[in-house]
Formats: C-alpha cells, structure tokens, sequence
C-alpha cells in the first residue's frame, strides 16, 4: 500500500512567508482499491501526487509505497494536461521508444509485441504512434498516457485530473477502462479530482482535501 | 452607414436553416457543420451541447463570420430579419461586437498577456464607442465591477488572474459594445469547479442586467448548460439533432443521441457511447448517429430525418415515437 505519513508541505509566500498547503496529512492507498482526493484548486491535491512522484519534496514526513520509500516505479502516473504528456518534439513511437531504453520491460525482440499488446488493451490504433502529440485528440493522448503507465507494470495509477479535459463521453470510456484495467491486475487507484460527482462514480472511498488537511472519507458509489 | 434593422419583435432574433460549413484543405474537404437549423429569441439564452468534434464552435465562428481561411458558409442564417452569409464585409464588420459579438474559448489565450486588463476592455471603449482613455478606464471599471470583478483586477496582466476571472474579463470585452447576440465558446473549459460557480454567477448577473440579450453558450459542460439555459440544442456531427427547453430537455431527452450523452455523465451511470464519431469529411444522407444508434433502422442510415416539432422540441429523429 500507499502510505502519507504526516506529510507537510509549505511554499515561500512573500518575502519572508510561507504558506502551509499539507499540514500532516495521513493517507493509505491499499492495493486493488480505488481512493478518490476531492478539493478545490489550489488546495494541494496535485501537489500531493508530485510528493508521490518524487516531483516536489516534502517539508517532512514520509511516504513509502509497499514499505519502500518513495517515489518508485510502482507509482505511475496519467497527467491532465495532454501538452504535459509526451514530448511534442517526439512523435509518439519515439516517446514510447525512449521508454523501453530507460526501463527494463521486456527483452528487445519482444518490444513490438509488448507496446502493441498494450496499446490494444487501451484501445488504440498502432498506426496514431507516427504522429505528433498535437496530431491526436485528448482522449487519445489520455489513452497513449494510460498505455505508457501500464508498460511500467504498475502496482498502483495516480490520475491527476485526467479526464478534466474531456468530454462526457470520452471522460466515461477512460474511466470505465482504468476500472477495468484496475480489475485485472489489482492495482490501487489514487484519483485526484475537482468533480464530486466523478469521484463518488468511480471511487470505493472519497476524502477531502481543504486547510492542509484530509477530511475522513465518504463512500463513493462504486464501493 | 444604414441603421441597423432591428426587426419586428415577434421575429426570432436569430434563424438558421440548413447551414453548412465547409474549409477546403490539402486533403480532402472538411465538413464540420453540415445542415444545422437554430432559432433564438431576443432575451433567451441557448446552450449548445454536444462533444468535440461536433461542429459546435465552427457554428459560432460561422455566425460572427469569424471562419478560417478555405472556409465557406452555405445555407440561410438570418439575424434580425437580414441574411447574415449575404453580407458585405464592411456591413458585417459593422454587425461584428455590435450585433453579434463573439467570446473565443481558451480565456488563457485569447487575452494579450503583455497587456493590463484595463487596457483591453478599455480599448474597445474607445475603438468602438470612441470614448477617451480615462472615460474608457471609468467605463470599464463598472462593467467589470457588474461582473462581480474587484476594481483592483484592471491592474493585473492576465497571467495574474485566475481561469474564472480571466473568463470573466473576456466576457466584458463581449458585451463593452452592447451586442444583441452574445457568442460564447466553451466559458467552463479548463476551469475548475469552484470557478465555474464564478463563471455561473456571471452568466446570472448578465442576464439581469441585459434582459434583451441573447446568448448562445458552447459548452461541452452539461451541469453548466443546466444551470444557465433556457433551451439547449444538441449537436452532433454538424447537425442539431435536439433543441428543447432546458428543464424538459433534462427530463426527458428524445434523441437517442442525446439521451447517451447523459447517460455518459458520472452522474447518470457513467455509461459511454459505443463506436466513434463519424468521419467529418464523408457527408452521409441519413441520420449521422445511426452507426452508434441502439434504436436505429435500416433506413436511418440512409433516408434524412428532418426535425420534427413536437411541443417546444425539435428533434431530428425518424423514430422518436416509437423508442
């Protein structure tokens, strides 16, 4: 599991100042289980995820995934911003080649198959990899992220806003993808979000993130 | 300059039949809005809904004549009696702001970043109402207040503002001519959720305050359209295959299409929409969702369904009755 072990988190303010965004906040993200973060901007949902990604250090406290501290390759991550996703210099093939340079995921000769195995999965067409990120639509980009996290074999999704950009219907075909996706392999699902009524469809358990602090979890509908 | 010709007020403000938008390209024709149909009374605001794709802003650019290069209008769009594609450039530039003023999508791109707030709702002040510089400041400084905007805010760069606030002043730079028509693409997108209730208490305010002005909101935002429209037409692939009243509308849909697309949303199941869009360089004569369509009918594909009238809806379905 995820483990936030009072995690604080300060940014410079003025000359002098600083602002409190995380004030000892605790959080548990088990495996298999989809957590939702619900607040409003500026209150320190997406900060939390890049103190998980390794992204932003903590002022103090620990966060450790499976007892390891972090940030680790079991954490991966699906941003909301498309431009934020792929190398817009990069045509997608080249973004997914660099990934298999930089990681061990399977023996060379069976690259192929891996990256079309799993674009399958996510429901994209090989031949979307010659283009450019600005080539593909937003749910498309979000599919191509989804693909790339998925690669790395993750233990456990961190979707910052993912689908904020989308439409309904793109926003539910994605959606209903990680659940499945989270179904086969067990992964633990930290969603993080400004849409109450996303998180309480997808979500088993929803917390409030407002002052720095989480505020204990509802239920969502799906738990 | 004529006088503008402000109709009878009977009239819809706004009527569009059968508009086509096409923009030739390298490859093949382009066809984002293929036959859409729209009526709008003075005073009423209509949200138009649909996903991307559908044709729903290139509908407003058409309106404001503000299309691409390559770009051509065919159909009939009326606004207050006048034929809008007939239209000379100088009269329309005249119409343009005035009569119809358009609002683009993206508030983070549209303003310049190199220049005060004040400064840009100001301009048109004096550009078009040829104000002088501090009556256009004074002027500006109470449309923003209207908008629940500090006067503080005409001191600050864009990049200083936040999304909601940066919509905000973009709004006000729409209505600084006092348009009848006011066009606004996509006010919610990338805006996160306590700003839209910004954005809303605008939207609210603005109808008070201009209780002629007409509004035709783009958003791809269903709660938002609930929450601000009188009527909403839905779109997709270049057609308005619904437009209802907004409170009926969300009762009870009557295009199939429209009744996926709320069924997508998280709160009514999260259920997506089978298969893709269709192709928007391909014109097919028939109903442009009956490949995705739970309901349809060898004929759908190939027959055209005009809108049928049934009380306050329109809908462009063969089966409507029968589903």
């Amino acid at each position: 599991m995820i483990e936030f072990r009072d995690v604080r988190l300060s940014f410079r303010e003025g000359l002098f100042g600083r602002r409190p965004v995380l004030e000892g906040l605790d959080l548990t993200v088990p495996e298999g289980r989809v957590i939702g973060i619900l607040g409003p901007s500026g209150s320190g949902k997406s900060s939390l995820a890049r103190i998980l990604l390794g992204l932003l250090p903590a002022d103090s406290g620990t966060v450790t995934v499976d007892g390891q501290a972090a940030p680790c390759r079991a954490v991966q991550y699906v941003p909301q911003h498309p431009d934020a996703a792929f190398n817009p210099r990069l045509r997608i093939r080249a973004a997914f080649r660099e990934l298999f340079r930089l990681h061990p995921i399977c023996p060379e000769d069976r690259r192929k198959q891996t990256l079309a195995a799993v674009l399958d999965r996510v429901g994209i067409d090989a031949g979307l990899l010659d283009r450019y990120p600005r080539q593909v639509s937003g749910g498309e980009i979000q599919r191509l992220s989804l693909a790339r996290a998925l690669l790395l074999n993750p233990r456990y999704l961190v979707l910052d806003e993912a689908t904020a950009m989308l439409d309904v219907s793109i926003q539910a075909h994605i959606m209903r993808l990680v659940l499945e996706i989270k179904a086969e392999r067990g992964m633990g699902v930290l969603v993080i979000t400004h849409d109450a009524l996303l998180a309480g469809a997808v979500c088993e358990t929803v917390y409030t993130l407002a002052g720095g602090k989480l505020f204990q979890g509802v239920q969502g509908r799906a738990g | 300059m004529p006088p503008l010709d402000m109709g009878v007020p009977d009239e819809p403000l706004l009527d569009l039949e059968n508009l086509k938008v096409s923009i030739e390209g390298e490859g093949p024709t382009v066809w984002p809005v293929r036959g859409a149909a729209l009526s709008l009374r003075r005073g009423e605001t209509l949200a138009l809904i649909g996903e991307s794709g559908s044709g729903k802003s290139m509908l407003g650019l058409a309106l404001a004549r503000l299309l691409p290069e390559g770009a051509r209008i065919e159909g009939e769009a009326r606004f207050e009696g006048e034929n809008l594609l007939a239209m000379d450039d100088q009269r329309m530039s005249a119409l343009r702001g005035r009569g119809i003023a358009f609002v683009p999508q993206s508030a983070g791109l549209a303003l310049n970043p190199c220049r005060r707030v004040a400064s840009q709702v100001g301009e048109v002040f004096r550009r078009v109402r040829g104000m002088d510089k501090s009556g256009a400041r004074e002027e500006a400084g109470r449309l923003l207040a209207r908008l629940g905007l500090d006067r503080s805010v005409q001191r600050y760069y864009p990049h200083q503002l936040s999304g909601g606030m940066r919509q905000r002043v973009l709004i006000a730079i729409g209505l600084a001519c006092r348009p009848r028509l006011l066009i606004v693409d996509e006010p919610t997108k990338g805006i996160d959720l306590g700003m839209i209730g910004e954005v809303e208490d605008c939207f609210r305010q603005v109808r008070a305050d201009l209780p002629d002005l007409a509004m035709i909101v783009i958003t791809h935002d269903l709660r938002f359209a609930a929450r601000i429209a009188d009527r909403i037409a839905v779109m997709y692939a270049g057609r308005v295959l619904e437009e209802a009243p907004a409170p009926a509308f969300f009762e009870e849909q009557k295009h199939p299409y429209a009744r996926a697309l709320l069924r997508a949303a998280p709160e009514h199941g999260m259920i997506p929409i089978p298969g893709t869009p269709p192709s928007m360089t391909r014109l097919s004569e028939g109903c442009p969702f009956s490949p995705r369509c739970p309901d349809a009918e060898t004929c759908c594909a190939s027959e055209p369904a005009p809108p049928i009238r049934i009380g306050d809806t329109r809908v462009a379905c063969r089966r409507y009755d029968r589903i």
